[in-house]
């Protein structure tokens, strides 16, 4: 049995890392790219989808209990189901 | 961000030709795998919902499965989005007077390079393979004298135009730069006439 909040702390070291790629992404596209519209709209869009990935999980994250844990045998099940 | 009304180290009566980039298509290719990669976790969804529907109701699994979703659709569009960065922040600057090479490799590599279009002396356009020749996008060689490397112009559409032009503006600007050089060497030689034509008339004085 895992506990869930091992998973969850997980997510959030992936989630900083992917927080420090996209900061240091967008600082270079915005002091090295063209003044163009698409500079900035790809940036947006860029920023909207990362932000709905983000608050979407966040709003599915609020809605499970956190003392919960893992079975390995349901993620066997799962491996079996896909294969 | 560059703005191309004002370019870097811009020259005297310095005028925007144009800007190059390398064909869509050679962006395109990657995105296409990408887009087959980020329909693989929705598939696996829909076979899980197929074959075994109870799994879902787990919620721990079903947490398990959106965190990790969350973060492949996160750093899948993180690298679309780089890769994207990496073909836009490759430009080909082509003014009345210089060509700005701009190369992005990565997220630290960044090369500047610039050409006078009057030190130009060959212009060499190559379309290989079928996609660059269905498409009509290629390489293009400008090669100045006394030097052994080119200045290369990466999967650009038209090469053979870009080629005709950058000759047609490296004549006109190599034209324009013996007018100035011919100025310079005229206004020297009026310069020298009455210092020349005092001394001789000191000497020729009784």
């Amino acid at each position: 049995m895992i506990p869930l909040i091992y998973f969850v702390l997980a997510w959030l070291i992936f989630l900083g890392i992917f927080f420090l790629l996209s900061a240091l992404s967008i600082f270079q596209m915005l002091r090295h790219g063209l003044a163009h519209p698409l500079t900035q709209i790809s940036t947006a869009a860029f920023i909207i989808l990362s932000v709905v990935i983000i608050l979407g999980t966040l709003g599915y994250l609020a809605g499970v209990d956190l003392n919960g844990s893992l079975d390995l045998n349901s993620l066997l099940r799962l491996d079996q189901s896909l294969l | 961000m560059i703005h191309l009304d004002h370019l870097p180290d811009a020259l005297a009566d310095e005028k925007l030709i144009k800007v190059y980039r390398r064909h869509p298509i050679t962006a395109l290719g990657l995105m296409a795998s990408l887009i087959v990669i980020l329909i693989l976790p929705i598939a696996s969804f829909i076979v899980i919902k197929i074959n075994n529907p109870e799994i879902l109701n787990d919620q721990a699994l079903s947490t398990l499965m959106v965190l990790g979703g969350g973060l492949f659709f996160m750093f899948a569009i993180l690298f679309i989005y780089q890769h994207f960065m990496d073909y836009w922040l490759d430009v080909w600057i082509v003014t009345n007077r210089r060509i700005i090479n701009i190369e992005q490799n990565g997220l630290f590599s960044r090369t500047i390079s610039e050409l006078r279009l009057y030190r130009i002396q060959d212009v060499t356009s190559k379309v290989d393979g079928f996609v660059r020749s269905m498409l009509h996008f290629g390489m293009v060689y400008v090669q100045t004298a006394g030097e052994k490397h080119y200045f290369v112009f990466e999967d650009v559409p038209d090469p053979t135009g870009i080629a005709k032009n950058i000759l047609h503006l490296a004549e006109i600007d190599r034209q324009e730069h013996m007018e100035e050089a011919m100025e310079t060497m005229g206004q020297t030689s009026a310069d020298k006439h009455p210092a020349i034509r005092e001394k001789t008339a000191t000497h020729l004085e009784p």
